[in-house]
């Protein structure tokens, strides 16, 4: 019998579908009968989507230009 | 040997040019890949500083080593191996570095395997946008305390969705290690976010 532990255990590759069948049907069972792993599990996932949400997508509008104007520099001084 | 230029050269291309000395070749480089790497190193490092300095080292050693790059891996995967490996220097050399134990976990199971405390579920969050922002911020603050070995994992994986595999490559570590590791850093996290909504669920 699957223990609530050996969920947790195995939780990221059960949501990613790399389990044997056989032991993903396993855990497929103990949700069903447990609602502490069941939230365990909704909470695990919106955990992996929230990470996602703090991303810093913004890049300074200027970063181009210094970084071309860094790098001809510094090449240009000591090339290889 | 005539190059045919053709308008969108693969990196492979880009990158056989300028071991052969095109200077074009690392400006096509540069424009593809500054803004990745500037968010690779901004979200490991948070610190806008410290990133631009990640990225200027990044193609530093892209346009002085480019000849250390044997072509095995994807030019992509390489050049994340630099910025990680120069944003993880600029981690350690930050001191002091207070960070979020991955070891405990913060789940605690009985001797039978079953947990020992209610489990709650606040995975259908209420999308108030003062709630998103301190949500973000307490779990911005948690990232941060990773020790850099995880934040690493978290940030490859989870942010910028690459495959177990290429994080492995990039980081030098096993796939065994980097699944291990993202399974320990976001369980931290869980912990970290559960016990913010239930001391929330308290107040109310």
């Amino acid at each position: 019998m699957t223990t609530c532990k050996e969920l947790v255990d195995l939780l990221a590759d059960y949501l990613e579908g790399q389990l044997d069948p056989e032991v993903a049907r396993d855990l497929d069972q103990h949700l069903a009968d447990c609602p502490p792993c069941l939230n365990f599990l909704r909470t695990y996932r919106a955990t992996a989507r929230l990470i996602r949400e703090v991303a810093c997508e913004e890049i300074p509008p200027q970063l181009g230009e210094r970084l071309e104007r860094f790098l001809r520099e510094r090449l240009k001084k000591t090339p290889g | 040997m005539t190059r045919h230029l053709e308008a969108h050269p693969g990196d492979a291309e880009l990158v056989e040019r300028l071991k052969g000395g095109e200077e074009e070749a690392f400006g096509g480089l540069l424009h593809r890949y500054q803004g990745k790497v500037y968010r690779l190193a901004m979200n490991l490092t948070r610190n806008p500083q410290d990133a631009e300095e990640v990225t200027q080292d990044v193609f530093l050693t892209v346009a002085r080593k480019i000849g250390a790059f044997d072509g095995r891996a994807a030019f992509s995967t390489w050049l994340y191996r630099v910025a990680t490996n120069a944003a993880l220097m600029k981690l350690r050399g930050r001191r002091p570095e207070p960070h979020l134990p991955v070891e405990e976990e913060g789940t605690v199971f009985a001797p039978d395997g079953s947990f020992t405390r209610p489990v709650a579920d606040w995975s259908a969050l209420p999308e108030d946008q003062l709630l998103a922002a301190e949500r973000r911020q307490i779990l911005a603050e948690a990232i941060e305390a990773l020790p850099p070995d995880y934040k690493a994992v978290v940030v490859l994986r989870d942010i910028e969705g690459l495959a177990n595999q290429e994080v492995a490559e990039i980081l030098g570590a096993t796939v065994l290690a980097v699944k291990s590791r993202l399974h320990r850093a976001r369980l931290a996290l869980r912990a970290r976010l559960a016990a913010y909504f239930e001391a929330g669920r308290a107040r109310a």
